[in-house]
This record gives structure tokens, C-alpha cells and sequence, in this order.
């Protein structure tokens, strides 16, 4: 009865079809676009610049930038030996390499993974977090940060919104666009006219809607998924469970002037850094704790069953 | 664990790699003349403990397994849990040999009840330093610890030279994760 591997983990058929789908509705919604973009003849030069300011824009939102607004040192490792040590096995047991530490000196209790690819990742953790959770919590909360490392999630999330903030920028900056397409139509090199305009703008604002939704949606799954690897590298779904109790128990204490400082990361940490959780599950960054305590009980159930 | 797995957020444990665990034996020869080190007595393997009720009856088939062994086998087994929720299952006697057929049949066990992406690392000690065996990568890799957590790097890059040629050394130091205060 050699089995190469335990049946209850790796596996949730469930959320890989449904970040499948969204992935692909994303894709959809982008090729859709484009060619709207093509068709009504936006001038290429214009299309071009987009592009580039996007993806400069991208590019140039670094990781060290990151790091350097919220205010994160990086830790050596005789700064905090137990939280390296921690990590070191975490690692070792995901297969990757050790990421760097940083420390914010905040009382919100918070975590983040940021890096473009393991060998560069860092993992920030805040003053609130080290001071409220126990030790196999913070295992926890490391863990689950090593999966988005693992999972790549800097990079899938930021291609996934490439063409939304083109979208945006076309909305935005709309004046601009529209300026270079009538130049177009007006130098008789067949430039879309006055409709295509509107509908140039139309197609950014439907696009930009609804992909805010779609890549929202995509950040949900990949916080459930960080969970579950987080369950799979402690082998205690349990030790999260409690640890984003903690956290959320602690963000709701912490002032709302530290909150503030701290709002832009929201989409970044374990646990949403806004205290008000009437906000419609469909817009958020992370879903609710209510659903990844339950999740995580599943999971438990399931580990136990075996 | 493939792109495909990342893109869909699939967190897999790549499965223990055993084999390449005998390759310490014909490297003892060179361990003990080209690096003047002797085999320290003492081995271990370090593997995730879970929450799992089937775990527990694990360790009792170790126990029995390696008892059984016969005459032949000079080994005592203990267990060990660190404060990091990390199992280790301790191997003292004085043949490195015996060693590493038993660390062998140990992981061959723990595989066959299912729990193979649980192994970590087997740990063999040779005087002040550890020749640490990474199951992830199937490579070896020096590790000598000087306190609690520091680490004579000098040294470790000298024994990897060494023993570049008899074993599979880990080429990357990156991938040379320290196991801090064994207890071996």
C-alpha cells in the first residue's frame, strides 16, 4: 500500500478551476480590448507610449520601493535568530531559498511577501505581529507567505492588472488619447472620428470595472491558496487558524491613525489593514476571516481523516 | 513544483529523495583521510512532524524495525522533538555503515506510510561538524556551527572542494540551510 504521497493535500480541484476561470475571464476581457483598441484605430505611437508608461510604471514599483514605504528594515539573521531559524526550515521544507527579513516597527499586527522571484523575496513582519503571536502562529503566518513566494503572486497579480491600468490610464488621462486620435482622423490618415472616441473610452471604463472585480476576485483565491500551503508546511491548519484571529483581533485595536499609515499595503499583508468588515466580499483584496477559518477547519478534517 | 502549480496556486511537497543517501558510504574513505574526520557516532533524521493520529504509529514501527535489525546492527534508536515541531529520529552507534542502512530503512518506512514529503534532511556528525543530507534535492551539504547561530562558512566551502568528487554537493550555498542546535 505504498502511497507516494498523502491524498489530502495539494488538491483543491474547486479553487484551482475557479482561479482557472478567472484567470482565463481575465484574459478574455484583455484580448476583447485590444482588439476594441485596434478597430477603432487608435493611433499606434499613442498605444505604444500606453504601454510603456504602464509598464514602466510596473517595473519601476520595485520591490525595494515597496519595502522603503512601509517602512521595512531588513533584519540580520543575529537580529532575530528564532524567526530565521523558523524560517530556514520553512524553507528548506518548500524547497526554496531562504528569504531576506524585514521589520516594520508598527503595532498592527501584519505580515507581507514581496519579490519578483524567490532568490529576491522578502518577507516583512511588524512589531504587533512578533509581540501577540506565539511561536507556531508566527511558523503559521511565515508559511503562508513562503507560498505566495512559491506561488510566484508579485508576479502573477501585477500581470494580471497590466491592461486594467492601461484601462485606468486610458480613462484617466482621456483628454490625451482623444487629442491624438481626432490629430488622426484630421491629418486624413483614418483616425477614428468622434464615436470611436467614446467608444474608446467606454470599452476602458467597462474594462477597468469589471477587471477590478476579476483581479480582486484572483487575489481572494491566492490568499485561500497561501493558507492552505501554510496548513500543508506546518501540517497544522489549526496553528493559521488562530494566528489570523490574533491578527484580526489586533487590527481592530490598533489605532486608526497607525491603520492610515499603513492602508496603501492593505492588498500586500496576510490580513487587510482596514478595520470595517461591511465592505462587499466581491471588492476586497482578502476574504473574510469567517471563510478562511472555515476552510481551514475543512482542511483540518480532512488531515485528520486520512 | 512546476510553473503549472504556481500559476493555480498549488502547493505540492516534492516527495523525500532516499537514493542518493548511499553515496555517503563510499565517501567515508576520503571524509576520514582527505578531511581527517571520523564518523562521530551519532545520526539523525529530521522530518515534519503533522497532525495526524496514523503519524503516531509511525514512530513505534521505527522502533521496531531498527531492533529488529539483529546482531549484525549496532545502533540504539531515540526520538526527538525540537521546539520547532520538527521530529528527530536519532541513530547512536559507532559504524557510519550501519548508520546509513538504518537512516535508509528509517526513511523507506516513513515513506511507505505516506507521509514522504515530510522527510527534511538526514544529519550525520563528524567531530565539530555535520554532513547534512538534503531529501528536497538529493544533495549533501557541510554545516559547522560555532553557537547558536553562526556558522564557519570558510570551512563548510573547504569540505564541499573536498568532497566535491565523491558526493553530490550542493552547489548553491544558498540551499545550505542551517539546522541549528541539533541534537546529535
Amino acid at each position: 500500500m505504498a502511497k507516494s504521497s498523502r491524498p489530502w493535500y495539494g488538491r483543491d480541484v474547486g479553487l484551482s478551476f475557479r482561479m482557472g476561470l478567472t484567470m482565463f475571464l481575465l484574459f478574455a476581457l484583455y484580448a476583447a480590448f485590444v482588439l476594441v483598441l485596434l478597430s477603432a484605430q487608435v493611433p499606434l505611437p499613442t498605444l505604444i507610449t500606453i504601454l510603456v508608461l504602464v509598464a514602466l510604471s510596473q517595473v519601476l514599483l520595485s520591490d525595494q520601493i515597496v519595502l522603503w514605504a512601509s517602512g521595512a528594515r531588513i533584519l540580520r539573521p543575529e537580529e532575530a535568530p528564532e524567526l530565521h531559524r523558523i524560517l530556514a526550515r520553512l524553507a528548506q521544507l518548500a524547497d526554496l531559498p531562504t528569504p531576506k527579513l524585514a521589520w516594520i516597527n508598527t503595532r498592527l499586527p501584519n505580515a507581507f511577501a514581496i519579490g519578483k522571484n524567490p532568490k529576491s523575496a522578502v518577507i516583512a513582519v511588524t512589531r504587533g505581529l512578533v509581540e501577540r503571536l506565539d511561536a507556531s502562529e508566527l511558523e503559521a503566518v511565515l508559511a503562508h507567505e513562503l507560498t505566495h513566494i512559491k506561488n510566484r503572486d508579485v508576479t502573477v497579480l501585477s500581470l494580471a492588472s497590466f491592461f486594467a491600468m492601461v484601462a485606468a490610464f486610458i480613462v484617466q488621462q482621456f483628454f490625451f488619447v482623444g487629442l491624438s486620435m481626432e490629430g488622426d482622423r484630421r491629418q486624413g490618415r483614418g483616425g477614428g472620428g468622434g464615436q470611436a472616441i467614446i467608444l474608446v473610452w467606454l470599452a476602458s471604463l467597462v474594462v477597468w470595472a469589471i477587471s477590478y472585480v476579476l483581479i480582486r476576485t484572483l487575489s481572494r483565491y491566492r490568499e485561500y491558496a497561501a493558507d492552505r500551503g501554510s496548513a500543508i508546511l506546518t501540517g497544522h491548519p489549526g496553528y493559521l487558524a488562530s494566528a489570523l484571529q490574533k491578527i484580526q483581533a489586533g487590527v481592530r485595536q490598533t489605532p486608526s491613525r497607525d491603520l492610515r499609515q499603513v492602508e496603501s499595503m492593505s492588498a500586500f499583508f496576510i490580513f487587510p489593514a482596514v478595520r470595517k468588515d461591511s465592505v462587499m466580499e466581491i471588492f476586497a483584496t482578502h476574504p473574510t476571516l469567517e471563510h478562511r477559518i472555515q476552510r481551514l477547519e475543512k482542511l483540518q478534517q480532512q488531515m485528520e481523516k486520512k | 513544483m512546476g510553473l503549472f502549480d504556481a500559476l493555480f496556486g498549488r502547493t505540492k511537497l516534492p516527495a523525500g529523495k532516499t537514493d542518493a543517501l548511499f553515496a555517503l558510504s563510499t565517501a567515508a574513505l576520503d571524509i576520514e583521510t582527505r578531511l581527517n574526520s571520523s564518523y562521530g557516532g551519532k545520526a539523525a533524521i529530521v522530518l515534519r512532524a503533522v497532525d495526524n493520529s496514523e503519524y503516531d504509529a509511525i514512530s513505534k514501527d521505527v522502533h521496531d524495525l531498527l531492533n529488529l535489525g539483529g546482531g549484525d546492527f549496532r545502533a540504539t534508536v531515540s526520538m526527538h522533538q525540537d521546539d520547532m515541531g520538527f521530529q528527530w529520529i536519532i541513530l547512536e552507534g559507532p559504524d557510519l555503515e550501519d548508520a546509513i542502512n538504518g537512516l535508509h530503512m528509517t526513511a523507506d518506512l516513513i515513506k511507505q506510510a505516506g507521509f514522504a514529503d515530510s522527510l527534511l534532511a538526514a544529519m550525520f556528525r563528524f567531530g565539530d561538524w555535520y554532513l547534512i543530507y538534503s531529501y528536497r534535492r538529493a544533495t549533501f551539504y557541510p554545516f559547522v556551527p560555532t553557537g547558536r547561530s553562526s556558522r564557519q562558512e570558510s570551512r563548510e566551502f573547504r569540505i564541499r572542494q573536498t568532497l566535491a568528487n565523491a558526493l553530490p554537493m550542493e552547489k548553491d550555498p544558498e540551499r545550505w540551510y542551517p539546522l541549528w542546535d541539533p541534537p546529535i
